[in-house]
């Protein structure tokens, strides 16, 4: 929290000091702000020992990947996907079958290839090459969709050419080749499958990420996630999952197939975590248009949930 | 790269590629750096030399085919100049050349007798007058318009050459000839100038023990030492390289010896020993002691020059990781993971999806040519083999109603298809007289809503499920 932001909260009067000497004359005159106009000294000691906390760990100016979906992008606090952070995209829980335990690749690879080419853009006068690597092999998409986003970025560079494919033989490798990866300031987009991530190892994510300035994105197949409700509020019951890991990541999302009627491969994406923020209904039906050219399109809610048709056969 | 160095030393301005004669001319300078295991001084023939230079190379005369030793100073290694030549003859019949060699006073003597003379090696130790008389003036190194004009007044071999007055041949039959002439006896001021190659002394460092060495720590040391010798005089001659070979010399008990090599292939060519140090130590750290070590060497190769090295002007006391640049995170990850683990994709001409496209370790990676496979409808996870499945359509042409897939009946809602992918022509095997060898995919939807991507393989006619869209 920044001191103006501190400062912002306490012009609202939505937090408050408790005063051991309140001067009671001066206490019947303010009545909007007490504290604030009270103690401009105790605030000046607040500002000063945030300042100084911050010089510890100076924040990087974060830069921002917008998902170009409008509701997407305002539900999070930064107006899309912020880099210097960990990402979490989760396979759905609970799902049995063959192939299950599949992490989500198409979205978060549309997302990065978008990200990339967005960050891309930014970085025009900066001279450091910028990579984006996949990390395991179960994260790798085929080039095939990675050739698709390519041809639509407007402008037209090879995004093959500075994708990385990497495969740790190990476990132990597969989370130190993550953690370099997103701590060097050279590589822009880290794409990783990631089954079991203890909370440490996630904060140790963040921070690398945090000191790369590099946007992290973890697939993660939870298979013990599940989304049972714990609490009375209705909203909060419908969206946080009760054992979901503790995790440092920025935001957490949930992407399960969606039995929409499109002839497109849909998905049903929730964002269950986001740092500071309560995910309020936010579920939303994306569609992955790949026919003529690539895009992402938001269904109306209408029809979710509803199964279609178990025996129509569409012939193409 | 001591051949490329030799050509180096030869100012070319462009090497054209695949002319036989070219090819003759690299085998030569190739020979030259071997040769200097006799000699230090060794030398490819002037003519030769100025022929590559003018890019004349195919109208050179395949006399001037030849390497210039010069072994003054060497008898107390080889004790006599018989022996050389007998050491020189068995090393060539090993590679399987057949050479004539020669050794004199002068060069141009060595030259006549080793292109002319009776046998395959002949010695002159003084006086080359006496050996060079029965000799044809060919073995002058003159031009053919001289040989004709001499041998039109009848002079046929240099002792009749040698009978005529020495002022007159200048005046009749140019200065080259009396220069020859003079450089072949040694007499007269023609002195002969030779052009040796010059060989740069690799970058290594090398450490010998007294005592066999069987404790790693010790070993850890002594490489990090060596590293940061090479690196000190890379540093200095502004160069940087891009492997590192580790040697290991240790002798057994039985008294063989043995060396186990370790290289380090960097993405990105370095002489920052900061960096290097970090991606060595996983090597250093694989490396395994069993039998007492009694030499380590490092050998940096593949150098290339630095182009702009400027000193950094606020000397950094302390160096973040955060502040490598992605060529080294690469040089760390193939140090660390193995160099066929990371890699870069390459799309190659086939139809069959699996086949269109290849991963390739990233430092042998070259831009694939621009073939660009179908796009649309491609799963960005494939199977790979695919899936053997059961599955229920109604005609053959039709997207399967229901498939089984690891023993689970999966009712499957819709699907779209066919799409026929065929082999290549020159792939399929018309061995059962069907000509039709390909595959019908088809997009079909599961109830979850998941899409599969599933095909009918016309050979065996069985279904599989190929990729899925996750």
């Amino acid at each position: 929290m920044s001191a103006t932001s501190l400062r912002k909260l306490l012009e609202e009067g939505r937090i408050w000091f408790a005063e051991p000497t309140i001067n009671t004359a001066s206490a019947s005159t303010s009545q909007a702000s007490p504290a604030y106009t009270q103690s401009p000294g105790r605030l000046a000691g607040i500002e000063k020992f945030l300042s100084l906390s911050n010089q510890f760990r100076p924040q990087a100016t974060k830069r921002i990947v917008k998902f170009n979906l409008a509701p997407l992008d305002q539900s999070l606090p930064w107006g899309g996907l912020a880099c210097g952070g960990v990402h979490e995209f989760f396979a759905p829980a609970g799902t049995q079958g063959p192939a299950a335990s599949l992490p989500p690749l198409t979205l978060p690879t549309v997302i990065a290839g978008q990200a990339f080419s967005q960050l891309q853009a930014q970085m025009q006068n900066n001279s450091l090459p910028s990579y984006i690597i996949w990390i395991g092999r179960r994260s790798w998409p085929t080039p095939f969709l990675l050739k698709a986003i390519e041809q639509q970025t407007p402008k037209s560079f090879s995004l093959l050419s500075f994708c990385i494919f990497a495969d740790p033989p190990t476990e132990k490798l597969h989370l130190w080749a993550i953690e370099t990866a997103l701590r060097t300031a050279g590589i822009s987009i880290i794409i990783a499958a990631c089954e079991k991530l203890s909370f440490s190892i996630s904060r140790r994510f963040a921070l690398a990420a945090e000191k790369g300035n590099s946007l992290g994105i973890l697939l993660r197949a939870a298979k013990n996630l599940s989304l049972y409700p714990h609490t009375s509020n209705a909203a909060v019951k419908q969206n946080t999952p009760l054992n979901m890991p503790p995790t440092a990541a920025l935001t957490s999302w949930l992407i399960s197939p969606f039995p929409a009627l499109s002839p497109f491969p849909c998905w049903e994406m929730r964002l269950l975590r986001c740092k500071g923020r309560q995910p309020y209904n936010n579920q939303w039906v994306i569609e992955l248009q790949d026919e003529a050219a690539l895009s992402l399109h938001i269904l109306p809610a209408v029809g979710r949930k509803s199964k279609p048709a178990s025996t129509a056969v569409a012939n193409g | 790269m001591q051949t490329a160095k030799a050509l180096d030393n030869a100012p070319a301005h462009e090497i054209p590629d695949g002319s036989a004669a070219l090819n003759g001319f690299k085998a030569l300078c190739r020979l030259a750096v071997w040769a200097t295991k006799f000699t230090p001084l060794v030398s490819i023939d002037e003519e030769l030399l100025s022929a590559f230079r003018e890019k004349k190379l195919p109208a050179a005369d395949p006399l001037y085919n030849g390497l210039i030793l010069d072994i003054t100073g060497t008898s107390r290694v080889h004790r006599s100049e018989e022996t050389l030549l007998q050491r020189l003859l068995h090393c060539f019949s090993k590679k399987q050349i057949t050479v004539r060699l020669a050794i004199a006073p002068t060069v141009g003597a060595a030259w006549a007798l080793s292109r002319f003379g009776k046998n395959q090696t002949s010695v002159v130790n003084s006086r080359p007058a006496l050996a060079l008389a029965p000799l044809p003036i060919q073995a002058l190194r003159i031009p053919q318009e001289t040989i004709a004009s001499l041998n039109q007044l009848g002079i046929h071999h240099i002792a009749d050459l040698l009978k005529l007055p020495k002022e007159k041949l200048a005046t009749r039959f140019g200065p080259l000839l009396l220069k020859r002439l003079e450089q072949a006896l040694g007499v007269g001021q023609s002195p002969e100038p030779l052009r040796f190659i010059h060989l740069e002394r690799p970058f290594s460092a090398r450490r010998n023990f007294e005592i066999p060495l069987n404790n790693h720590a010790i070993l850890k040391t002594a490489l990090i030492d060596l590293l940061r010798e090479v690196m000190f005089e890379l540093v200095e001659k502004k160069k940087k390289a891009g492997i590192f070979t580790i040697e290991l010399k240790s002798r057994q008990k039985n008294g063989n010896c043995y060396s186990i090599k370790k290289d380090l292939t960097l993405f990105q060519a370095t002489n920052n020993l900061a960096h290097l140090n970090s991606v060595i130590q996983p090597i250093i750290e694989s490396l395994q002691v069993k039998e007492g070590i009694t030499a380590v060497q490092i050998t940096a190769r593949l150098i290339s020059r630095i182009v702009n090295a400027q000193e950094k002007l606020v000397p950094h006391g302390q160096t973040f990781a955060g502040q490598e640049s992605a060529a080294e995170l690469i040089n760390h990850l193939v140090a660390r993971l193995g160099a066929t683990k990371v890699a870069q994709v390459s799309f190659s001409a086939s139809y069959l999806p699996e086949k269109s496209f290849y991963y390739q370790p990233i430092q042998e990676h070259s831009d694939s040519p621009a073939v660009t496979p179908p796009l649309a409808e491609r799963p960005p996870y494939l199977f790979s083999p695919p899936q053997l499945i059961s599955a229920v359509a109604l005609l053959p042409d039709n997207p399967p109603l229901q498939i089984r897939w690891q023993g689970k009946l999966l009712p499957l809602v819709r699907g779209f298809g066919p799409e026929r992918i065929n082999t290549e022509w020159w792939h399929t095997k018309i061995d059962n007289g069907s000509a039709l060898k390909g595959r019908d995919y088809f997009r079909v939807q599961e109830q979850s809503g998941r899409w599969l991507w599933v095909f009918r393989d016309h050979t065996t006619l069985h279904w599989f499920v190929h990729g899925v869209w996750v």
